[in-house]
């Protein structure tokens, strides 16, 4: 086999060339927050293409309908990102809680759903905004996929869009680690949601590390939308977030642990979505 | 005073902050060559066949060793000097791999890359072997790993240590309250940030120069020496700056294969572990199953007490087996206990060696009678303070195991002063909260030796030269772990010499120009070498004005060192620079001293730490939001350093109590937290902000009034947490780490 | 393959095989053995430098991906000196070993330059990437805050 080969194209055109060009096996690299870690095993044959340097791979746009971001934005840049922050909350505080500085400043948008762990952080707040990636196939040729139907076979990553008819006024993101900061989530859980004069409207809510990819939780949205924001609602939706979990890890081992810790997990995640302290009498009376 | 007590910077600072302090893995030789480790993947296997073609064809390679082809010697790595008795069943290479991780092969290489790659194309046939991962199973399983010979490689149990002492049965009989716990420690790894390293060299004299990044230069040449079979003083080491040890690299891993190495290809060699290597194939604390039963007066006396302690040693024994003995020594220093019943037993088990570290058995044994006793104090309804005040022992006190006095002990002081500074009678109460978040707090006391006596060669050599710049010179077999220990001791000398602490030029660790020395371990730098460091200074001190008053036509008496000058009353004098200047121009010599301190004593350190924390009950989270610390040790010679360790062994504890387990796979042996994302370390986002106090009544024996804090510091904490999530909860939690799962199955939900 | 980049304001081009990582450039290649390695998967923070000011891993990032980058190590912060920062980490007794200091400082420093005046929870969460197994962090802690009011009162 041809020893490895790098390639660092510093547009679209000239990615799409190298990806179409080789006859070997392709690989990408951007941030390698994920392929250097130590025991991986590195490429030794094939072609490696650097995308950092891509032109126009590197952006948030908010100002139209959709939101588009491209897919080698750093995850840091997704976390400061004021637009971002005024329309999708959520998706700021899932990047700023993924990993430490460091890693944010080089992980990117396009590596954390292409390498998708079970507990990568920005992926159920994607989900539940009903994100589609724009493509780019082995044949050069480009797609639209939705986030749930794609797989690293489908290509590379070019553009994350989040269509606007998706997005709801209110949004977050919580997780539940080893330690508070800088940790593998165990748990975590993104809502998005309508809420107005003390009522929610549409819900959505997605749960990561359950399953291999994010989980909807449908009968969670359901116990919530079209309800008032009320003491024996939220004892609702904390039963059916224990059902959730029974029925997406049934004896697990980690089953007892999750189906009582995602109740505090999901009082927290309403308590983000509302700007209301988690503290707060009313989910107090909750879990009472 | 112008050096004691004072928050003297690190003498070695500025190279650390610049990254100009070279570590092992920085030093390049000439010539040198690396390493690549194979290790094995079974945790009971006979080494059947070792295929090394593949590896001896690549590009680079200069050698692959395994059991067939280096010494056969049986030593044991925990010995710190030649002829020390020990159980010898490590082998640089075994033909029996007795854990995951135990080494299998090595390749010697011109790159790493290359030796690491090679490394993997070494072919090994495996027969496995039955292994035993509980150390309960271990208990009644003598052990089958064969060796070559078919003798037994192990028995169990490697220790038994039985100790009684007044009448336990008559104390029980008469208590009002009998309670008992099984409280389990886990295996935690002392994650120093520089990895293992070791560089060896061959010199051209025919002896070997090991550079290593030790605990001990002696005991390193003598774990090197029986390995390899040599004399003694074929073999040289030197202390290399070391980035953090805590005991994980007081045992020689890496140098008897370094050694071997580098004389069998004539070349210098150097071997670096990865951080998944330095996980799985060096040492852990051993982890700790103790059932304690305690039986108390309805006034909160105990009245005797009954202890049984399992010690999983892992898959050799290095000092494995005095560890029941050295938690008894520590156990029976803190509280006056009439009755008490001691069985202590150690076990092998096919995991990962344990070995030294922080407290060895300290913070084991006191988390077991600390959350004992606290479980006695909620049951007896009594504040847990009152409780230990009625019981610590005071100064003078004459522990029953070795009959030693233990000094100056001022636990009541750390007890008293902590409650009222930590405000403890008004945030501790009875009966929890309500609601999602409960606060709670805990607290915990804790002792620790200073050095070995009356073990052997309690004793260290130190002198101390005028330097013709008027600096001085201390030759002493220091090794500083990381924690400053240089400084400290610097100050001792420079005190005694009117000098600064930078100006003492301290003579790094070595074999061929120090005097023997036990290393830094036992909490035994700044009071064993210390004092040895104080009364060498003196004598220097006194010759010193000899030499000056000869200059000064001046009655040596009236002259007083200061500020780097010998001065008369009035002020007047000469630097000693400049005295050193005259003597040296003169031909004479500069005037030198040299003592031995062979201990008299070992006195007690005490603790007290208070502990708030804060746990969510939905996902069972702990947060620990505020802590105090408050350590009796004799005398800071220097508060921040002393701060320092405290702090650092906060970190520990606090992992030890909450997060840290190397996680041993009961079914595979595999270890899961081997690497740093899978091996929660205590992070600056969750420690809590923290307090010390110092209560200083000076220890007579100890230099300046000095004590040891070192392992103390970690010692005391997991408990006083632990203890504080079951006065937040009214639960009795007794694993450690308290994870959340833990917490919500106490809370039985 | 070539790469040409800037380090400690020095202008570097040079060949370099393509799947050196950065920290083993900057180590073996230069000789620059401030930086520390302790973990290799970004956990530890120890290879820790700055990318055009911002902390990276150095661990976990290809050498030649920092093509035309600036990078900046423990040797390039203080020219003649020792910086205030570095200077406050010695004052405290935030160095104890020293491994972790050399990525610590540098965390440290880029943590000021994005955040000049960052409060007790920003420290720590900043510097949630670096492990130090001596001092528990509670006087690395007060090193960032002390230097940071120092330059407050300097630029005002």
């Amino acid at each position: 086999m041809m020893p490895l080969a790098i390639a660092v194209p510093a547009d679209v055109a000239e990615l799409r060339a190298a990806i179409v060009s080789s006859m070997n096996p392709v690989r990408f690299l951007a941030g390698g927050t994920d392929m250097l870690i130590a025991g991986r095993a590195l490429p030794e044959a094939g072609l490696l293409i650097d995308i950092t340097r891509v032109a126009d791979m590197a952006f948030i746009s908010t100002d139209g309908s959709d939101i588009c971001i491209g897919a080698a934005t750093t995850v840091a840049t997704v976390a400061s990102h004021p637009g971002l922050r005024a329309r999708l909350p959520a998706l700021c505080n899932a990047a700023a809680q993924c990993g430490s500085v460091q890693i944010r400043n080089r992980a990117t948008i396009g590596g954390n759903i292409a390498n998708a762990a079970p507990a990568a952080d920005l992926m159920p707040v994607l989900t539940v905004a009903g994100a589609l990636l724009r493509l780019i196939g082995r044949d050069g040729m480009q797609s639209e996929i939705l986030l749930g139907d794609y797989t690293p076979a489908h290509g590379l990553i070019t553009d994350v869009i989040l269509p606007g008819a998706g997005l709801l006024r209110r949004s977050a993101f919580v997780k539940l680690g080893p330690r508070e900061d800088l940790a593998i989530s165990r748990l975590n859980l993104a809502l998005l949601a309508d809420f107005q004069n003390g009522c929610f409207g549409a819900v959505r809510i997605a749960a990561g590390a359950l399953s291999h990819a994010p989980l909807i939780l449908s009968f969670a949205e359901a116990a919530l939308s079209g309800r008032k924001l009320e003491a024996a609602v939220l004892r609702d939706f904390l039963s059916t977030l224990a059902a959730e979990v029974d029925a997406a890890i049934p004896g697990r081992n980690s089953q007892l642990y999750k189906r009582r810790a995602i109740a505090g997990l999901g009082l927290d995640l309403i308590a983000q979505a509302l700007g209301l302290s988690p503290r707060d009498r009313l989910f107090e009376e909750a879990v009472e | 005073m112008n050096q004691i007590s004072c928050r003297v910077p690190l003498i070695d600072g500025v190279e650390k902050v610049t990254g100009a302090l070279r570590f092992t893995a920085d030093m390049n030789l000439d010539g040198l060559l690396h390493c690549g480790l194979l290790f094995s993947p079974r945790a009971h296997a006979r080494v059947a066949y070792v295929n090394a073609h593949a590896a001896l064809a690549v590009e680079g390679v200069r050698a692959v060793f395994w059991h067939e082809n280096t010494p056969a010697h049986h030593y044991n790595s925990s010995i710190w000097f030649a002829g020390q008795d020990a159980l010898k069943d490590e082998r640089m290479f075994a033909p029996v791999a007795r854990h995951i991780g135990d080494r299998v092969a090595a390749v010697v290489a011109d790159t790493e890359e290359i030796a690491r790659h090679a490394a993997r194309l070494i072919a090994v046939e495996y027969v496995d072997l039955p292994p035993i991962f509980a150390p309960e199973a271990a208990l009644t399983h003598a052990g089958h790993a064969l060796r070559e010979d078919d003798i037994p490689t192990f028995r169990n149990p490697v220790a038994d240590e039985v100790f009684i002492h007044g009448n336990p049965e008559a104390g029980f009989a008469a208590a009002d309250l009998i309670v008992e716990a099984r409280i389990t420690t886990p295996r935690s790894h002392h994650c120093a940030i520089e990895t293992h390293a070791c560089i060896a060299r061959p010199e051209p004299d025919g002896r070997i120069l090991v550079l290593s990044p030790c605990q001990s230069v002696f005991a390193v040449q003598a774990v090197v020496a029986q390995a390899l079979n040599l004399p003694q003083e074929k073999i040289r080491v030197m202390k290399t700056p070391i980035g953090g040890s805590f005991g994980g690299k007081a045992e020689p891993i890496l140098d008897p294969l370094c050694a071997f190495f580098a004389l069998t290809l004539r070349r210098p060699v150097v071997i670096r572990y990865n951080r998944h290597e330095t996980f799985t194939a060096t040492r852990t604390r051993s982890s700790v199953t103790g059932r304690m039963r305690i039986g108390l007066s309805s006034d909160g006396r105990i009245l005797a007490r009954d202890t049984e302690t399992l010690v999983d040693v892992g898959a050799y024994c290095t000092g494995g087996n005095y560890l029941p003995s050295s938690m008894l020594q520590r156990l029976v220093r803190l509280y006056d206990v009439p009755a008490e019943r001691y069985r202590g037993r150690a076990v092998y088990t096919n995991t990962t060696p344990s070995g030294a570290f922080r407290g060895y058995g300290s913070p084991q044994i006191h988390t077991v009678a600390e959350i004992t006793l606290d479980i006695a104090a909620r049951r007896l309804r009594m504040d847990p303070v009152i409780l230990r005040l009625r019981n610590l022992v005071g100064p003078g006190a004459i522990e029953p195991l070795q009959g030693l006095d233990v000094g100056n002990a001022r636990g009541r002081d750390c007890l008293m002063r902590g409650a009222a500074a930590f405000d403890w009678s008004a945030r501790w109460q009875i009966g929890t909260g309500a609601g999602r978040w409960r606060r709670g707090v805990g607290v915990a006391a804790a002792t620790h030796i200073n050095g070995c006596y009356p073990g052997f060669h309690e004793e260290t050599t130190a002198t101390l030269r005028l330097l013709p710049r008027g600096r001085a010179e201390l030759v002493c077999a220091l090794h500083d772990l990381g924690c400053g220990a240089d400084t400290t001791l610097a100050q001792i000398a420079g005190e005694t010499l009117g000098l600064r602490a930078c100006d003492i030029v301290i003579v790094p660790a070595d074999t061929d120009t120090c005097p023997y020395d036990l290393g830094t371990r036992a909490s035994r730098m700044t009071y064993i070498c210390g004092e040895a460091i104080r009364r060498a200074g003196t004598v220097l001190a006194a010759a010193i004005r000899t030499a000056a008053g000869l200059e000064l036509n001046a009655e040596a008496g009236d002259l007083r060192l200061a500020a780097g000058a010998a001065c008369r009353p009035d002020g007047s004098g000469l630097t000693l620079a400049e005295l050193a200047g005259r003597l040296f121009a003169r031909g004479a010599d500069l005037p030198a001293a040299t003592e031995t301190y062979r201990a008299q004593a070992n006195p007690g350190s005490y603790a007290a730490h208070f502990a708030e924390v804060e746990v969510d009950t939905l996902t069972g989270r702990v947060r620990v939001t505020d802590y105090l610390a408050v350590h009796d040790v004799g005398r800071a010679i220097n508060p921040m350093l002393v701060e320092g360790q405290i702090h650092g062994g906060i970190q520990i504890g606090v992992g030890y109590a909450l997060y840290e387990d190397v996680a041993i796979d009961p079914l595979t042996g595999r270890m899961r937290g081997d690497s740093f994302s899978r091996y929660t370390l205590a992070n600056a986002s969750v420690m809590p902000p923290m307090r010390v106090l110092l209560i200083e009544e000076g220890e007579p024996t100890g230099p300046f009034g000095a004590k040891a804090v070192g392992e103390i510091a970690t010692i005391p904490v997991a408990a006083a947490v632990v203890n504080a999530v079951n006065n937040a909860l009214g639960t009795e939690l007794t694993h450690l780490p308290v994870t959340p799962e833990r917490v919500l199955a106490a809370m039985n939900l | 393959m070539k790469v040409s980049l800037t380090v400690n304001g020095s202008a570097i081009e040079t060949e370099i095989l393509p799947l050196l990582r950065l920290s083993g450039f900057l180590r073996d290649v230069l000789g620059l053995t401030g930086l520390k390695e302790g973990c290799c998967e970004g956990e530890c923070g120890a290879c820790t430098v700055l990318l055009d000011q911002k902390p990276v891993n150095s661990c976990l990032m290809l050498a030649f991906q920092a093509q035309g980058h600036e990078i900046l190590t423990i040797e390039g912060l203080g020219k003649a000196d020792i910086t205030g920062l570095q200077q406050a980490f010695l004052d405290v007794g935030a160095v104890q070993c020293g491994y972790c200091t050399p990525g610590m400082v540098l965390a440290a420093e880029g943590l000021l330059r994005a955040n000049p005046c960052p409060d007790e929870g920003e420290i720590r969460h900043g510097l949630a990437g670096n492990i130090c197994r001596c001092t528990g962090f509670e006087t690395i802690v007060q090193a960032v805050f002390s230097e940071s009011a120092v330059r407050q009162g300097m630029g005002r």
